[in-house]
C-alpha cells in the first residue's frame, strides 16, 4: 500500500512539470502584462520607459524559456517568487486565501450532504409518488441552473427583495457564508439527490433486501445498515470529485460573493496577468487532481477489495 | 422491465426529442421570427419593463429583450452543440486509439489526457481568448481542449472491455485490419454509451460555454448570446432585473430539455446502466 | 436521519446567531466602502513613496501634501503657505507652523526635505517630475533647486505622491500594509490590502476631529458595494457603477456628491490608415456620436459631454474650445462629398467597392468604454459607418502595432490641474498610439513646457486643444463625474474634481 501511495504520487511530477509549462506559455501568449494593467488601474498615463524599467525589474523583458527556468529553479528550492501586483510572496499569498475556500468547501459539502441523503432516499423509498416526482422535480430544476444564475437570483430575492440577507458583511463570516454556500449546494444537491435515489432504488430491487423485508426487519433499519454501505462507492466517487472541484475555488461564485478565497485569487491574478500566482494556483489544481484520484482509488480498494488499486493498467 | 413501462418510455422520449427540435428550429430560424430587430437601438425605449410591446422588457440600448434572446438561442444553442460534437468525436477517437494499441501511445496520451483534466479550464479559456482574441469560437476551441480526456477515457474503457470479448477475438482470427474492426465492430458497440453522455453532457456545456461569456470571454457586441447578456445585465439587477432573468431563464429551460432528453434516452437504450454525471 | 438533521439546524442556528460586536454608542464610526482600493489599483498600504498608495495616504486622511487643488483644479497652500520662484530653478516655500506628525515629531524644513529626498531615491515617477537637484532646509522655510527650469513644480508637490511623512518614523511594514505617520486627520490603526482602520488624529492641526473611528473597506465588486450601502453595512461608497444610482436618486435616506473630473474618455484617430486619413471622415465620426445622450442614458447621468480634454471647471476648459456637436445629416453630407455614398443598398456607405468600416478599439476595464463602443456601432450605422470592435484588454499591443482606425480610451487628463501633462504624454508623446504629426502643435507644446506664467499657459492649453480639434485628430466624448455616495446622516463629505480627497476632519454623523 505505502509503495503504491508513493508511486502514484510520483505521478505527480511529472504533470507539475506539464501543466505549469503549460500554463506558463499560455499566459505569455495571451499577451498583456501586470505592469502595464497596473499603471493603467491607476488611470495615469506612465512613460514608456518607467513601465519597461519595472518590467525589466520582474525580468519580464527576458525570453520565455528563461523566464521559465528560473521560476521552476524557485520553486524546486521552494521558493514560488513575488507576486508582480502585491509585491508579497506568492506562497503565502497562496496559504493566505486557503482558509477561506476550505470553510467554504466544508459548510457546502456539509449542506449537500444534508440536503441529498435525506431527500435521496425519501424519494426512492416512496418512488413513483408524489413526494418521488417533487423531489426529482426540484433536482432538475437545481441540476440545470448555471450557478452564476442560481447566485444572481439568490441576490436578488434573498438580498434585495426580501432584504434577508447581506451579500457581504463586516467581519461576520458566518452571516456572509450563506449564500455561496446555498449557491454551490443547490446544484450539488440535485446530482447527489439523484445519484443517491438511484443507488438506494438498485439496493432495494436486490433479493438480500426483500429476503430481510420478509423476515420482518423495518424499512428504515435495512437502508441504515445495508443499502446505505452500498450505495456508497458511488457517493464517495461523487464526493472526490465535488471536494476537488471546490478545492480548486468556485471562480464564479467565488467572485460573484467577494468571497476571498483561491479561486476569486485565481481570476484577479488571471485580469492582472500576476504570471506567479497563477502559476502557484495551476500547481495546486494539478495537486488537487492527483491526490483525488488517489483518494478514490484507495477509497474504492477499501470498500470493495475486488476492485484493484487502478492505474496499474494505465 | 415491463413491456407497459417501455412504452412510457419511449412516449417520454418523443416527447423530449420534440421538444428538442422546437428548440433547434427556435435556434435555426431565431433571427426571423424576433418580433424587434434585435440589435436595433433606441435609447428613449432604454430599461423599459416587461409590457404588452417588449414582453420580456428593453435593454439598456433600448432593444427588444424578446428578440435579443430569440437571436441569442443561435449562437447559444449551436455553439453548444458544435462544441459536444467536436469533444465526443475527437475524445471518442483518441479513446478508440488508445486502447486498441495500448503500449506506448497509450502512456503518452493518458498522461496528456491527465494534463488536460487536471488544468484549470478558466486559465485556458483566458489565455485562448488573450492569443486568438475574444468571440465564442474561441470559447469554443478552448473549452474543447479542456473537454476531450472526459470523452477519451469513456472510449478507452468503453472498447478494451469489447476488445477482449470471445466475439472480438473471432472477428480477429477471421484477418479483419485493426482499423476496419474499430470502425466496423467496436464502434457500433460503444455508440450507445458514448451518445448516451455526450447528450446528457449537453446541458453542463452549454453552462460552461455561458459562464466563460459570463466572465467577458464570450462574444463581440452587439452579437446577442445568453451568457453575455447576463452578465451585461448583472450590473442593472436591481434596476432591470428582466436583463439578467430573461436569459438566464433561456438557458435554464434549454439545459433542462437536454437533460431531460438524456436521461430518458439513457432509460430507453440501456434501463440499467448508470453514468456518473461530472463534476 | 433525524439526529442528522437536528445537527445540521444545531450548527446553522449557530452559525446564523454569531453577530458581530457592535460599537459603544457615544463613539461615531463610520464604516466606508470603496472599489478604490486594492493591490490591483496599485495603492494598497499607505507609503506615497510606492506606486499609487499616495493615494490612499491621502484620500483616507492620513497624509497630507504641500500645496492642493481647489475645486478648479488651481493651487492652493496646505501644509505650504507661500511660495515663490527665486529664478528658473530654484523655488522657496515656506512651511505651515505648528503642524505635528502623528509619530510626535513637529514638521519643518528638515522633515519635508528628508521625505522629499526618500521619495525621489525611490518613486518611479516622482524623479522625473519634479526634477529635483538639492534642497535646503532653514527653520520653516525649504528651498529646492531642480535641475532644469521646472515651472509645474509647485502642482507636482500636490500629487498624492508628495504626501509628507515622517520619515525618522519610516515605513512600518510592505506593500499593502505599509502605515507611515503622517499630519492628517486620522491616523491608521492597521493596514491590510482590503481594509483600513483608522482613528481621529487628537493633535490634528487643523482643528477639531469628529468621527472617532474610520474603517476604509476594498469592494472588487461594484454590485456587492451597492448592496452594502443598501443594507446600511456601509455609510458611504466611492467607486458606485451609474447603473446603481437611479436606487439612490431621489431617495431621502441617501445623499449623492458628485462632480465632473478631468477624467475623460476621448479617441485618436491612426493617421497612419489610409480611410481616415481624410479629415472629412474622421469629421463626420465625430458628428455622428451623440455625446449628449450618451451620457444621459448610457452613463445614467454620471458623465457630462465633452468638447475638449478638460471639464468645465478648469479656466481653460470645454467652454473655451469649440468642436462640431451631433449632427447626423452633416456627417452625411460630408462622407457624400468625400465620396462616400451607399451605392449597393446595404446601408453602409462604400467607395471604389470598399466599405466604410472603422476598427474601434478600446478595452473594457473601464466600463463605459464597451458601452460607448456598443452605442457607436448603432449611432454610426445611421450616417452608413460600419463599426468592428476590438474590446480587449491587450489594447496596448494592438495600438502600438497601429491595428485600429480609431482608439477610444480614458486617461485623466489634468492629474495635476496642470494642462501640459495630457499634450506631452498624448499628443506629441508616448501615447500618441495615432502618430499624429503637426509641427505648429509641436512647437506650441514645447513652448508650454517653457512658460512659467499661469495665464499664458492657460491660453496655450486652449490654442492647443483648438489646434487638434480643428485637424480632427482627437475627439472628445465625455468626462466622468466622480461620485460619493453617503447616507442621509453623514455630513462634510464631498466629491472633487481631483479624486485625491475624500475623508477629511469635516467628516461628521449627525
Amino acid at each position: 500500500m505505502g509503495k503504491y501511495i508513493v508511486k502514484r504520487l510520483l505521478q505527480l511530477i511529472p504533470i507539475l512539470i506539464g501543466i505549469t509549462f503549460l500554463s506558463f506559455a499560455m499566459m505569455r501568449l495571451a499577451g498583456g502584462d501586470a505592469v502595464t494593467y497596473m499603471y493603467e488601474n491607476a488611470g495615469a498615463a506612465v512613460p514608456q520607459e518607467i513601465i519597461d524599467q519595472t518590467k525589466a525589474e520582474y525580468g519580464l523583458d527576458k525570453p520565455f524559456l528563461v523566464q521559465y527556468a528560473a521560476w521552476f529553479a524557485g520553486m524546486v528550492t521552494g521558493d514560488m517568487g513575488i507576486s508582480y501586483v502585491s509585491h508579497r510572496d506568492v506562497y503565502e499569498t497562496f496559504v493566505s486565501k486557503l482558509p477561506a475556500t476550505l470553510l467554504l468547501t466544508i459548510t457546502s459539502i456539509v449542506l449537500t450532504l444534508l440536503i441529498a441523503i435525506p431527500l435521496g432516499i425519501l424519494s426512492a423509498v416512496r418512488q413513483n409518488r408524489w413526494m418521488d416526482y417533487l423531489i426529482r422535480f426540484l433536482s432538475f430544476i437545481g441540476n440545470s441552473m448555471p450557478n452564476f444564475f442560481a447566485a444572481l437570483v439568490l441576490i436578488y430575492f434573498l438580498t434585495i427583495r426580501l432584504n434577508f440577507l447581506p451579500v457581504v458583511t463586516n467581519d461576520n463570516v458566518a452571516r456572509s457564508l450563506v449564500l455561496p454556500t446555498l449557491t454551490l449546494s443547490i446544484s450539488m444537491a440535485s446530482k447527489y439527490t439523484r445519484q443517491v435515489r438511484a443507488a438506494v432504488l438498485e439496493e432495494l430491487g436486490k433479493d438480500y433486501v426483500t429476503g430481510a423485508r420478509a423476515r420482518g426487519i423495518r424499512g428504515s433499519v435495512i437502508i441504515g445498515r445495508s443499502v446505505m454501505k452500498s450505495s456508497m462507492l458511488t457517493i464517495i466517487t461523487l464526493l472526490a470529485l465535488s471536494i476537488g472541484s471546490l478545492l480548486g475555488g468556485t471562480t464564479i461564485v467565488e467572485t460573484i460573493f467577494m468571497w476571498d478565497g483561491v479561486g476569486k485569487m485565481a481570476v484577479d491574478a488571471i485580469t492582472m496577468r500576476d504570471y506567479p500566482i497563477i502559476q502557484a494556483y495551476v500547481a495546486w489544481m494539478a495537486v488537487i487532481y492527483v491526490l483525488v484520484n488517489l483518494v478514490t482509488d484507495i477509497v474504492y480498494h477499501y470498500l470493495d477489495p475486488r476492485v484493484r488499486l487502478g492505474g496499474e493498467e494505465g | 422491465m415491463t413491456g407497459k413501462k417501455a412504452v412510457h418510455v419511449k412516449r417520454k422520449l418523443i416527447f423530449f426529442l420534440i421538444l428538442t427540435l422546437l428548440l433547434l428550429l427556435t435556434a435555426a430560424f431565431g433571427e426571423h421570427v424576433c418580433p424587434y430587430d434585435p440589435y436595433a437601438q433606441d435609447l428613449t425605449m432604454a430599461q423599459k419593463p416587461p409590457s404588452f410591446a417588449h414582453p420580456l422588457g428593453t435593454d439598456r440600448y433600448g432593444r427588444d429583450m424578446l428578440s435579443r434572446v430569440l437571436v441569442g438561442s443561435t449562437t447559444s444553442i449551436f455553439s453548444t452543440l458544435l462544441l459536444v460534437v467536436i469533444v465526443t468525436v475527437v475524445g471518442t477517437g483518441i479513446g478508440m486509439i488508445c486502447a486498441w494499441n495500448n503500449g506506448r501511445v497509450d502512456t503518452v496520451l493518458m498522461r496528456i489526457s491527465d494534463l488536460f483534466l487536471a488544468f484549470p479550464g478558466l486559465v485556458f479559456a483566458l489565455a485562448v481568448a488573450g492569443v486568438l482574441g475574444g468571440g465564442v469560437h474561441n470559447a469554443i476551441i478552448a473549452l474543447a481542449v479542456i473537454g476531450w480526456p472526459k470523452f477519451a477515457r469513456l472510449a478507452r474503457g468503453l472498447t478494451l472491455a469489447q476488445k477482449h470479448s470471445p466475439y472480438m477475438m473471432a472477428a480477429k482470427l477471421s484477418g479483419s485490419s485493426g482499423p476496419k474492426l474499430l470502425m466496423k465492430h467496436i464502434l457500433p458497440n460503444i455508440a450507445g454509451p458514448v451518445l448516451v453522455t455526450a447528450v446528457l453532457d449537453i446541458g453542463t456545456m452549454m453552462m460552461e460555454l455561458a459562464g466563460l461569456s459570463f466572465l467577458g470571454l464570450g462574444v463581440k457586441p452587439p452579437m446577442a448570446e445568453w451568457g453575455s447578456m447576463i452578465n451585461e445585465g448583472r450590473s442593472l439587477l436591481q434596476a432591470a432585473p428582466w436583463m439578467v432573468l430573461a436569459p438566464g431563464a433561456a438557458v435554464f429551460i434549454t439545459v433542462m430539455v437536454f437533460n431531460l432528453l438524456g436521461d430518458t434516452l439513457r432509460d430507453y437504450m440501456d434501463p440499467k446502466q448508470r453514468t456518473i454525471e461530472g463534476i | 436521519m433525524k439526529k442528522k438533521w437536528f445537527i445540521g439546524a444545531l450548527s446553522f442556528a449557530v452559525l446564523l446567531g454569531m453577530t458581530g460586536i457592535t460599537a459603544s454608542a457615544e463613539e461615531k464610526t463610520f464604516v466606508y466602502g470603496t472599489t478604490g482600493y486594492s493591490e490591483e489599483m496599485g495603492d494598497a498600504g499607505l507609503n506615497p513613496h510606492d506606486n499609487y498608495s499616495g493615494w490612499s495616504a491621502l484620500r483616507y486622511g492620513v497624509g497630507e501634501t504641500l500645496f492642493k487643488y481647489n475645486d478648479n483644479m488651481e493651487v492652493e497652500p496646505w501644509l505650504a503657505t507661500e511660495y515663490e520662484f527665486v529664478d528658473e530653478n530654484t523655488v522657496k516655500i515656506t512651511l505651515r507652523e505648528d503642524v505635528e506628525f502623528s509619530s510626535g515629531r513637529t514638521m519643518d524644513a528638515q522633515a519635508v526635505k528628508e521625505c522629499l529626498e526618500h521619495l525621489v531615491e525611490v518613486h518611479d515617477r516622482a524623479p522625473s517630475d519634479l526634477k529635483i537637484e538639492h534642497m535646503e532646509a532653514e527653520g520653516l522655510m525649504l528651498t529646492i533647486h531642480t535641475e532644469e527650469p521646472c515651472p509645474a513644480i509647485i502642482h507636482y508637490l500636490g500629487d498624492p505622491y508628495g504626501a509628507i511623512i515622517d520619515m525618522e518614523y519610516g515605513i512600518q511594514g510592505e506593500g499593502g500594509f505599509a502605515n507611515v505617520a503622517g499630519t492628517g486627520p486620522y491616523i491608521a490603526t492597521a493596514v491590510a490590502p482590503t481594509q483600513i482602520d483608522l482613528v481621529k488624529n487628537e493633535n490634528y492641526w487643523g482643528g477639531e476631529v469628529k468621527v472617532d473611528n474610520v474603517t476604509v473597506k476594498s469592494f472588487s465588486d461594484a454590485g456587492a458595494l451597492c448592496a452594502a450601502l443598501q443594507t446600511g453595512d456601509i455609510q458611504g461608497t466611492y467607486g458606485l457603477q451609474y447603473d446603481n444610482y437611479s436606487l439612490f436618486e431621489n431617495n431621502p435616506d441617501y445623499t449623492i456628491h458628485s462632480i465632473p473630473t478631468s477624467r475623460c474618455f476621448f479617441g485618436q484617430f491612426n493617421m497612419d490608415s489610409e480611410i481616415v486619413q481624410d479629415i472629412l471622415v474622421r469629421r463626420a465620426i465625430g458628428m455622428g456620436i451623440d455625446r449628449e445622450s450618451f451620457c444621459t442614458v448610457l452613463a445614467g447621468g454620471r458623465c457630462v459631454p465633452a468638447v475638449g480634454a478638460f471639464p468645465d471647471s478648469f479656466v481653460y476648459g470645454n467652454k473655451a474650445v469649440t468642436a462640431p456637436g451631433y449632427d447626423p445629416e452633416g456627417a452625411k453630407a460630408l462622407l457624400a462629398e468625400a465620396g462616400w455614398t451607399d451605392t449597393d443598398g446595404d446601408g453602409y456607405v462604400d467607395k471604389d467597392g470598399q466599405k466604410l468600416t472603422i476598427r474601434w478599439l478600446t478595452y473594457p476595464t473601464r466600463l463605459e468604454q464597451p458601452l460607448l463602443a456598443t452605442y457607436a456601432q448603432d449611432t454610426l450605422k445611421q450616417i452608413g459607418i460600419e463599426v468592428d470592435i476590438n474590446n480587449t484588454s491587450d489594447h496596448r499591443t494592438y495600438a502600438a502595432g497601429g491595428e485600429f482606425d480609431l482608439y477610444v480610451s480614458s486617461v485623466t487628463t489634468a492629474p495635476t490641474g496642470d494642462p501640459e501633462y495630457f499634450f506631452t504624454s498624448t499628443v506629441v508623446g508616448s501615447k500618441n498610439y495615432g502618430n499624429y504629426k503637426n509641427d505648429e502643435v509641436t512647437a506650441l507644446v514645447e513652448e508650454l513646457h517653457q512658460t512659467f506664467d499661469s495665464e499664458r499657459r492657460e491660453a496655450l492649453a486652449v490654442k492647443l486643444q483648438q489646434k487638434i480639434l480643428d485637424d480632427c485628430s482627437f475627439f472628445f466624448v465625455a468626462h466622468l463625474n466622480m461620485g460619493i455616495v453617503t447616507r442621509a446622516n453623514v455630513t462634510g463629505m464631498a466629491a472633487h474634481p481631483c479624486d485625491y480627497y475624500e475623508i477629511t476632519a469635516g467628516l461628521d454623523i449627525q
